[in-house]
Parts: C-alpha cells; structure tokens; sequence
C-alpha cells in the first residue's frame, strides 16, 4: 500500500505526465457501452458495470469492496480508477486471507470431475482408472451450452461452451475484455496528437493474445 | 410390433427377445460385461441388472444400517433381475437408471475392481476397458476393502497368439463360450470359485484353433491380450477406418485401426455385419494387415537382376508407355487379379480392350495351407475373385478366364511374348515369365509376379485406397482409406488411367466415385455365382 502511494504521488505531481493524460484519449459513456467495452476502460467512462458486484460469483458476495467510477473517460480517470482498484483488490486479499479456513481439501469430491491424488493413483485400482479417463478422453459435461463470465484485470472475460456430452467441447468461443476495448482507442485518438497514441495505448493495458482472432 | 417401456422409452421388441438385446437393437445401452449379442447367456456379470417396475414387486429382505441406531436393521428392497436373462413382454416397464438399479450397479463395479490389479498404464486394454468406461459412469468411488489383493498368475501364454493374465480377469465366461460356441473347440474352462477362479487350457492342449484372436476381442477387460497387439500402440491414438477382409472370399467387415501420426496399420478388428461374418474374424484373416507393411514394392523398377535401375514414378509411366508403344498387341497378355479391387480391374480390363489385347488371365492366390471351414473360412482365399470374374464378363464378355499356370503354359509356346499383371501373387508357377522382354506388374507386395517383372510399378495396397471387392455371395463392399501411401504412389486404376491418357487412350476417371459409375450397378450376381472355387 505504501509503495502505490509514492508511486501515484510520483505521477501525479509530474507535468509531463498529467500533461499526457488529463483530457486525451477520451472514450463517452455511450459510445463505451455501444463498443462493448467492459472493466476499467468502461468504468472510467462512468459506466457502472462489474460483473463482481453485478452478478456474484464464487466468494465474491462475501467480501466488501467498491467499485470506482470515473467520469471523463480520458486517460487521466483510467489510470485513476485503476490505481484505486489497485488498493480494493488489496482490501480483497486480506478478507479473503482471513476467511480462508487453516486446512482441509478444498476440491470438489468427485472423481468424475476431479482428478485423484497422486498417491491413490500409484496405488489403487479405481483412481488409476479415474485419472486414465480423465486424462485421456477428458472431463464429460452433459449435453448442452452454457455461458460464464468473471471479472478479468482488464473486464469481463467470458466463455461459451456446447458440449455434445463428450470429453471435447463441441464449440468453445472465448470472450475476451480487450478484443472490445481496443476497438475503442481509434475513437479515443481521433483529434490527439501522434505522440499521444502511447500513454492512451497503454491505458487500455492491452493483452495480444485476447485480440488474435 | 410390441414394445415396452425401458426408462419411460419405447422399446419395441421381437418375441424371445431379451430387454438387453432388444434395448441393444434399439441402440440403448444398459451396462453390461458378460452378454455379448453373439453368443449364449451367461447372467453371471450382474451388472446388467434392472427393476421391473410394472407387475408384482418382488420384495428382498436385507439388513440396513441404520445411522441413528448405530446397528444394523431389517428392511427389504425391491428384488432386481439380470436385463440379459429376462424376456421382454409387453407392456413391460424396466428401469435402469432409479436409485436402487445404481447402487446395485456400483456395488458390482465394487466388486469386480476388488482384487483388481493397477495395470492400466501397462494394459493394452486400457482406453477400450469396460471396468475403466463403466467406472466412472457406474461407480465413481473408493472401494471399501483395504486389504491385500488376492494374487494370481500373470502372463500366461495360452497359445501362440494370446496371453492371459487372470488378476485382470473377471470371469465373464465370454472367452469360453467363443470356444465352446463359435468354434464348437471347448479348449477354455474355469477352475476354483470366488476369488480364486480362472480360466485354464484343458489339460494338454492349447488355444490353438483359427480364432482364437476372437477369444481377445470379447474379452471386456484386458485379460486376454494378443501376442501380436501386445505392447505396440494406445488405443486412443488409434483412429479406425472401414474395411474388407483381404483372406478370403467370405469378404468379412473389418475395423482398420491405425495411427494416423506414422501412416502405420496395427491391428484389424470385426466389424458387425449380421449378412456376412456377425461379429466375427478368423485369425489369418485378422493377420491379413501386416501385408500393409510387410514385403512392400515401394520403388519403381526398370529391368532386371543386375540391370535393374531404380527409378522415379514419373519415369516409370513413361517406361510402360514407350513399351506399350512397340509392344505387338496380339501376343501381349493382361493378368487381371483377385486380389485386387473391382476398380483396379476395371480399369485394367477396359484399358487394353480399348489397346487391342484379347487375351487375357486371372491371377488368383492358391494356398496350400487355407483349409476351409463351416464359420467363417470360404475355400477360396481371395477376396475379389467374383469381382474380377464380373469384370472380365462385363467389359470383355469373357464367361470365365485362365489362370497363371495357363499363363506360364502359353508363354512357353510362345503365344504370348509379353505381359501386363495387376498384383502380386500368380498362384502359380510363373518362372516362364522372366524370359520375356516384356513383363509389366502393377503390385502392392512382393510375389511371384514381381519377381519376374522388367518393369516393376508400385501401387496401393487395399489400406491405402478406396475400392470394392465382390465376395462369394455376390455381395459388393466397399472399402475406405485407411493410411497414405508412400509418396506419387496411386492405387493401380489411377495409375493406368495415366498410362492410358500418354497411350491416347484417356478414360479420364479421376476420383474412384467416376470409375464407380463407369462400372455401371454391378448387378451381374450370376457371375459371381458361378464362380468357380478352386479344387480342394
């Protein structure tokens, strides 16, 4: 936490920096819901979205955190709400540290889902069978299609799912946050200047592979 | 036709169906390991047990334990009965999926992997193991036994084929009645009760008879394995591909597997077929594979012992054209086979109709050591002679054709003066042959022809091309690719369709499905009726 504080006191008492990053690379509420945009690029823009508070998954419903929304959407409240979840993910952490229980497994009990410990699987029958299987053909989901979201650093990444009842899907579609947000930096550079691509390029905090497709 | 009701779905019947089978028929599957469509009743697995659900309940009186009383108690449960025993009736309500069917079937499951040994990492069964499919689907727990396993003898050879490991082995019996029922051979009996139980040889003998590889390919478990299969491949690398039996001219359906990483053919196995071989091979026939591998003719040839060159594919064909070119047409002799496909034949026939030769030959194998049986074995060990006679009646009008030993006669008066084979085997003494300027052989494997050959031109064998082959019974089966072949080389029609195109003789067949239509419904089923077999 110390360290994010000089770190931020840094920045934000350096000219050329704010000078960089107040009033560029602006992205409007609607046009970041229009574009699909999710996580921080979105929230800066003043969209009230996270799929931790919206739609609560796993251990999520149990910690209290907030969201931080900006207003303007320039690369300034990017890296302002970024910073700031910088220090709730931290208020994450610890509550989670302190809730997590001292021992015990934490798998799910089952070996069609969960492979065997190693040591069963040297030595009995049913667990050798249960790790060939899953291995080799994989986990079964039954037949159907489902669609799972989590909240990701950089927004909601997502994937879709068909099973035909086999170990391999039949469909997998990933839904990745930044193939939608770096659609959105043509937007947010149109007037700026050249040199401004880079402070508004690494606001985004782009991932290569999710945009590879 | 009546129906019941299995799991709410109906099921319709035949009368002195059982509810496995029909369900078999119908494409449900109820677990089992004993029953097998093709032999006789057995009920001694268990796991295929169900609750008939309509009638009178049958109820069985058991001791339950009872968590608040910390003891055991007297209840009852509803009394199941074995699906591969029971006849279907109608009206019939059967459950294979309530609560009480499930506990039973894991319990069997139990059972079965109690003394089981941890070989799966050392089994060829594994990855088409029942006990492994079933376990996680019917079981999915911890035995509770923690004792010991009960040890018994591994690696025993059964015979020059099979090995059998009794630890792995659950008793299902199936292995047995192959012997007893197929073969009519009783070589396999079980010996001791409970835990101690095994399968042994009778006293004195071996598991010796023409299908014993059948006693492998019932077998659920990893049991018994083939000395041939042992340790070379993982099923589940294994891809299969739709075949015919090359052994002989009962054309039994086989399942080509083969790994599509090395282009490498390991094993056959039957494919049901209920009009030709049910759901059985014979062990030549299932052997027939390695000549796939074995004995190959990979490189082209041009001329003979020292002179002989190896050459390019592209050479080749313009060898055999330049030689076509000169050759004089009324003493040239064509060899068609019955080894080959009906396309292979085909072509050949209809191409040196079109060049000019009438005469022409039918090579076919003639094995000393092929005796005929009643099951499966037809007299005649080559899988296309009817094809090949269809041919010959279809394109060249020819009722019958003369064999290699007329061939050799006829080169020795020097009626013929040179010659084109399709395949390998002669089936007869063809050294007359190597005297001749001129002898062209289109083969997949090493023989009598390819030894007496000036030219020389590798094609595909049956695993690396689509074809047909006509069996004794007149029926025509398609066959489909297993492997890639070796690189430019073609199956034999593809290959004369472009010696034919260089001769101005073009057929233009470039995919088998043209060559196929060309050969027009291949309805001429009294030729292959009449199909002459060879003396025994």
């Amino acid at each position: 936490m110390k360290v994010v504080g000089e770190a931020e006191k840094m920045l934000v008492t350096n000219r050329i920096f704010l000078d960089r990053m107040q009033g560029i690379g602006k992205l409007s509420k609607e046009r970041a819901i229009a574009l699909g945009c999710t996580g921080p690029v979105a929230r800066s823009a003043g969209v009230d979205f996270d799929l931790r508070k919206d739609e609560p998954y796993m251990v999520y419903d149990r910690f209290d955190f907030e969201v931080p929304i900006g207003t303007d959407g320039d690369n300034w409240d990017r890296f302002m709400v970024r910073m700031e979840e910088v220090r709730q993910s931290l208020r994450i952490i610890e509550q989670a540290l302190e809730q997590m229980p001292d021992e015990g497994p934490v798998n799910v009990d089952d070996p069609r889902i969960v492979l065997p410990e190693k040591r069963e699987v040297y030595t009995t029958i049913e667990a050798t069978i249960a790790h060939f299987k899953l291995v080799m053909e994989g986990l079964k989901p039954p037949k159907g299609e489902v669609y799972c979201a989590i909240e990701a650093g950089n927004g909601e990444l997502g994937f879709y799912l068909v099973s035909d009842g086999s170990g391999t899907p039949y469909r997998v579609r990933v839904r990745p946050p930044c193939w939608y947000n770096l659609q959105a930096v043509r937007e947010m550079l149109m007037g700026d200047m050249i040199a401004d691509i880079i402070p508004t390029f690494g606001s985004i905090n782009m991932i290569g592979g999710e945009c590879d497709r | 036709m009546p129906t019941f009701k299995l799991n709410g779905q109906e099921i319709p019947f035949e009368q002195g169906d059982t509810i496995i089978r029909a369900a078999w028929k119908a494409g449900v599957e109820i677990p089992h390991y004993c029953w097998h469509p093709g032999l006789s009743i057995a009920a001694n697995c268990r796991m295929c047990l169900v609750h008939i659900t309509s009638g009178r309940q049958m109820a069985m009186p058991i001791l339950k334990f009872d968590e608040k009383k910390q003891k055991y108690v007297p209840d009852t449960k509803p009394k199941l009965q074995p699906a591969c025993q029971l006849q279907a009736q109608e009206g019939m309500e059967v459950d294979s999926a309530s609560e009480v069917v499930k506990e039973a079937q894991s319990h069997v499951q139990e059972f079965l992997l109690l003394n089981h040994p941890v070989d799966c990492p050392i089994c060829d069964q594994a990855g088409e193991c029942k006990l492994q499919d079933y376990y996680l689907e019917h079981q999915a727990d911890f035995k509770r036994k923690r004792t010991e396993p009960v040890h018994k003898p591994k690696g025993v050879r059964f015979g020059p084929t099979i090995v059998y490991d009794a630890e792995r082995c659950i008793m299902c019996t199936r292995c047995i009645r192959v012997c007893d029922e197929l073969v009519g051979d009783p070589v396999l009996d079980m010996r001791e009760r409970g835990n101690r139980n095994e399968i042994v040889l009778a006293p004195g003998r071996e598991l010796d008879h023409d299908y014993t590889l059948m006693t492998e390919h019932v077998c659920p478990v990893g049991a018994l394995t083939s000395r041939d299969f042992r340790f070379k491949a993982r099923v589940w690398f294994l891809k299969s591909a739709p075949g015919v039996c090359t052994g002989c001219a009962t054309g039994c359906n086989s399942h080509v597997d083969f790994d599509q990483r090395y282009g490498k053919v390991y094993r056959l196995r039957p494919r049901d077929n209920a009009e030709v071989n049910q759901f059985w091979m014979c062990d030549q026939g299932m052997m027939t594979y390695q000549a796939v591998h074995e004995r190959r003719v990979v490189t082209p040839v041009i001329g003979r012992g020292e002179d002989a060159d190896k050459v390019l594919m592209d050479d080749v064909v313009d060898e055999v054209v330049t030689r076509l070119e000169a050759i004089e047409r009324g003493s040239l002799a064509v060899v068609l086979s019955a080894q080959h496909a009906s396309e292979d034949n085909f072509v050949l026939a209809t191409l040196a109709k079109k060049l000019g030769v009438d005469r022409f030959y039918l090579a076919a194998k003639t094995d000393e050591g092929w005796k005929a049986d009643d099951i499966l074995k037809h007299a005649d060990p080559n899988p296309n002679r009817a094809g090949a006679l269809a041919v010959a009646k279809d394109v060249l009008g020819l009722g019958g054709l003369e064999d290699a030993g007329q061939l050799a006669a006829d080169v020795k008066s020097g009626v013929v003066k040179s010659v084109v084979a399709l395949g390998p085997i002669a089936g007869a003494d063809v050294g007359a042959l190597a005297d001749l300027e001129d002898v062209i052989v289109l083969t997949a494997n090493e023989g009598a022809f390819a030894d007496v050959a000036s030219v020389l031109v590798p094609v595909t064998s049956w695993a690396e091309m689509f074809g047909t082959f006509r069996n004794a019974e007149g029926m025509d089966q398609h066959f489909v690719r297993a492997v890639p072949a070796g690189a430019d080389i073609e199956p034999a029609w593809k290959t004369l369709v472009a010696i034919g195109r260089e001769l101005g003789e073009d057929l233009g067949y470039q995919r088998t499905g043209e060559v196929r239509a060309a050969m027009g419904p291949r309805a001429s089923a009294e030729a292959a009726a009449a199909a002459p077999a060879p003396a025994e």
